[in-house]
């Protein structure tokens, strides 16, 4: 079920979700892109400091409050729903791998509740971006499932694709005309040319087996040097989850906030225990957590690779350690 | 529970945190319901001796009486604080620290035979500290968060690690990236990357983070083309007492 | 709307008792009825403690798991929440969520002989394992319990020793690293491994329990290895800082396994292999 979208009608789907949601899209900001609630819609970014799944793991929320004095608790919950508008999709398989993390064995009512609420319209790379490598964990260019619409950039007008029975009555709503078969053939060619000129790549197959052999390498020490630790990379991360929690008090010491923010393994402070002790005292450890983490540990965990090569790690990296790199130099190449 | 009796002490500086407790007036009278300021020259004209439960020290220790005036205060404090980048590592006047006092002094003054200043250095050069508060000034929310702590007896969470954590939270471009020198990558958090989120790159007025990579980052100084001589400048700015900033300076000053 | 499981439900601290200079344990009931009603727990699980303003950590339970009126957590004084406990006093009211985790696996070894090798506070997640194997005697074969402390004052729970070794075919094994000046001590001196030259427990057909400080488990394992007992009879209760509790924050990873969820006890076999540990 395919529908066509003109350009200019793209307001009018970020007008009409505003009324229910709360809508993020991708803006630009110097000479990079955001998602904000605000401003105009850029939706050929090649991709945003911040990754998405902000709109449903806020870096920052308030779990509940609390009175010390009378142990009232009040569990904060969001008054509006969100909405992703122009969701890449990279960033769309992170959400998917996002659930598995919140929504499995426990569950995360704050994200669950924002999943299920949330409305999603993810649209697909026609173009590479310099540093992704999605092509390796199937993430990209093009999206196959997870979303509520998925648009495709047609030159004139977007491709619109119905990926569940909401993004089927909202797109009734809008009012659409079907799409031509024309349209959607070209839609499918412009996504395989994308694949085609993908340049980079984390070659998977028996990585799990070769990796599992490479948690003792020098690499890892070498990449110590190196790597400022300054946990730029998890910030950035679509599928980094790790968080950290404190407690707020008011001035009165009475009434405070549980809150929680996205945390980084590759700060110092993280594996430390009590008493000083600190599991990942050496940076190269930490490097090594990471990196085995997305491409190891998280397969034996939830049975899929935890990188969606979105690249976001590599392009903000100072140092720019790249985790297409360290595959090539654990496998012995390059 | 006796309200805390706090103090608060300046020493070499320019008084900039001091007027950061002014400027949390909205909550300074919340503060004052819960604390006793008996001592605070620059913001009272009653002012009481010690002992006090805890004491905020703001400045830099440059000369033989603040040396004996330090130790004096640490005696009579339970609990000593170091307010801002001086009180922690001298702040920027201890980037003369670099320079023989002979050199230096004819500089500044005409009548330097006078003077007995000494090299310059965070308190805790003389005296032991229970608390450092960094920050050129110190950041007004975590002054708040030192004090909440102090009341409770707790903690207060104060970001050890590097200042890019909080300046990607907050989506900034980065700087160092479009090449301009900023010192985010190695210095403390805690200031919610105010510098570069105003366009300014980071001169690291917290002094180094807890895990500071400088050999990695000077590197990339270097390949960027900064020459060797503002490489030392931008160490040596406000807390070259600190060792990782220190051993750069030696290096390249 | 299910129940939000960060959010921790009141507990009142029913009784205090003084263990160690540093360390008591803490009995503690939960303010509502149901709550407790509902409460029920395994040997080596453990509950995340809450204070509001302060924060929360994992400690582990050291009551006797089929007493349904209370539950006890024996809590070190080392960092800010437990110096906050410290403080606290009989009435005090604190916030506890649990429990979570996998505990010793007790169905699993019903007919073997048991070895517990503990060191310091290590002893407290294996304090339900003695009272359930005592409960439940005929249920196991021999059990033999070593325990090494700093010194004869570090020692935890020693006014259940005489207990302890009441229960049939059951020895305890003492050690302290120091003792000091004018304290009389009959038992060893030296690391918790010392003892293993007295050990009785053969490998075969037995299981170990150990918990303590890493490296001293790292030193416990080695030293059971080469007595023979195998990588997946060595069981190990791990210690990692940890947020959830449910193996969402990520904090206690080792490698793919998660503390708090896949733990805190695991064999030697599933931790031996993995990154990031002293063991």
């Amino acid at each position: 079920m395919a529908f066509v979208l003109p350009k200019s009608e793209l307001r009018r789907v970020i007008d009409e979700l505003s009324k229910d949601y709360r809508v993020f899209r991708p803006v630009a900001k110097g000479s990079e892109f955001v998602f904000d609630e605000e401003g105009e819609p850029a939706m050929d970014y090649d991709t945003t400091i911040l990754p998405p799944k902000k709109a449903f793991l806020p870096p920052e929320e308030t779990m509940f409050t609390f009175k010390r004095e009378t142990f009232h608790v009040e569990e904060v919950t969001d008054e509006k729903p969100v909405a992703v508008v122009g969701i890449h999709p990279c960033d769309l398989r992170a959400l998917h791998l996002l659930d598995k993390v919140f929504t499995g064995e426990f569950v995360d009512p704050y994200y669950m509740r924002r999943r299920q609420s949330g409305f999603v319209v993810a649209i697909n790379c026609v173009k590479p971006c310099e540093h992704g490598f999605c092509t390796s964990f199937d993430a990209g260019p093009g999206a196959k499932e997870g979303y509520d619409l998925l648009l495709t950039d047609l030159g004139d007008k977007y491709l619109v694709e119905v990926g569940s029975d909401r993004g089927k009555s909202f797109v009734d709503r809008l009012g659409l005309d079907s799409a031509s078969s024309a349209d959607v053939e070209k839609a499918k060619e412009l996504v395989e040319e994308a694949a085609r000129s993908m340049a980079r790549r984390i070659d998977t197959h028996g990585l799990v087996e070769l990796l599992r052999m490479r948690i003792e390498h020098q690499h890892w020490a070498e990449l110590e040097a190196r790597c400022l630790s300054c946990g730029l990379c998890n910030v950035v991360c679509p599928t980094c989850y790790c968080y950290n929690v404190v407690d707020k008090l008011d001035l009165g010491l009475n009434e405070g906030a549980r809150i929680r923010t996205w945390d980084s393994c590759l700060l110092l402070e993280f594996a430390e225990v009590a008493l000083g002790g600190n599991f990942r005292r050496e940076r190269s450890a930490r490097i090594r957590q990471r990196i085995l983490h997305k491409l190891l540990h998280f397969v034996d965990q939830y049975g899929e690779f935890g990188c969606v090569g979105c690249g976001r790690c590599v392009k903000y990296c100072i140092k720019k350690i790249d985790p297409v790199e360290i595959v090539e130099v654990l496998r012995g190449g390059a | 529970m006796a309200k805390p009796k706090v103090a608060i002490f300046k020493f070499a500086s320019c008084g900039g945190c001091q007027l950061q407790l002014l400027n949390i007036e909205d909550k300074l009278l919340d503060i004052i319901g819960a604390i006793d300021i008996v001592y605070f020259p620059m913001g009272k004209s009653e002012n009481l001796e010690g002992p006090y439960d805890v004491g905020l020290v703001e400045g830099a220790i440059t000369c033989a009486e603040e040396i004996e005036r330090i130790k004096k205060v640490r005696a009579s404090c339970r609990i000593l604080v170091a307010l801002g980048a001086c009180a922690c590592y001298g702040g920027i006047q201890s980037s003369r620290n670099w320079m023989p006092q002979r050199e230096l002094e004819p500089k500044v003054y005409e009548h330097w035979e006078a003077l007995s200043s000494t090299k310059c250095f965070g308190i805790d050069e003389y005296v032991p500290v229970d608390l450092h508060l960094h920050g050129c000034p110190v950041d007004r929310e975590e002054l708040l968060e030192v004090i909440k702590g102090l009341l409770m007896g707790t903690r207060a969470y104060l970001r050890p690690h590097s200042v890019c954590m909080e300046c990607k939270l907050r989506e900034n471009e980065c700087l160092f990236l479009k090449g301009i020198p900023c010192m985010g990558p190695v210095a403390r958090a805690g200031c919610g990357a105010v510098c570069p989120s105003n366009g300014a790159p980071c001169s690291a007025c917290r002094g180094p983070a807890n895990d500071a990579n400088v050999e990695s980052f000077v590197e990339s100084l270097k390949e960027m083309g900064i020459p060797d001589e503002q490489i030392a400048r931008m160490f040596r700015r406000d807390a070259s007492t600190a060792k990782p900033f220190a051993k750069v300076v030696s290096m390249y000053g | 709307m299910t129940e939000n499981p960060f959010i921790p439900k009141p507990a009142v601290i029913k009784a205090i008792k003084q263990q160690t200079h540093d360390t008591k344990t803490y009995t503690l009931a939960f303010v509502n009825e149901e709550d407790m009603k509902r409460f029920s727990f395994k040997p080596g699980q453990f509950n995340i403690v809450s204070v509001f303003g302060v924060g929360e950590a994992p400690f582990s339970i050291t009551s006797d798991c089929e007493e349904r009126e209370f539950f006890e957590h024996t809590i070190r004084r080392v960092g800010t929440l437990t110096g906050f406990l410290d403080g606290l006093k009989v009435g005090d009211i604190v916030g506890v969520r649990g429990p979570y985790g996998r505990g010793w696996p007790l169905e699993d070894a019903k007919g073997t002989d048991i070895l517990i090798v503990a060191g310091g506070i290590g002893l407290a997640p294996l304090r339900p394992v003695i009272k359930h194997i005592a409960r439940h005697r005929g249920d196991y074969g021999s059990l033999e319990i070593l325990y090494g402390a700093r010194t004869p004052g570090d020692m935890l729970f020693t006014d259940e020793f005489d207990e302890w070794r009441k229960i049939s075919d059951t020895t305890l094994r003492l050690t302290v690293d120091a003792v000091p000046k004018g304290v009389e001590w009959p038992h060893r001196v030296g690391v918790v491994t010392t003892l293993f030259d007295e050990l009785s427990t053969k490998p075969e057909n037995a299981v170990a329990f150990v918990c303590g400080p890493e490296i001293m488990m790292r030193f416990v394992v080695r030293g059971l290895l080469e007595r023979g007992f195998s990588k997946s009879s060595i069981y190990l209760s791990m210690e990692r800082r940890m947020r959830c509790g449910l193996g969402m924050c990520g904090r206690c990873q080792i490698g793919p396994k998660y503390v708090c969820r896949d733990g805190p006890v695991f064999t030697y076999e599933e931790i031996a292999p993995l990154p990031d540990k002293i063991l």
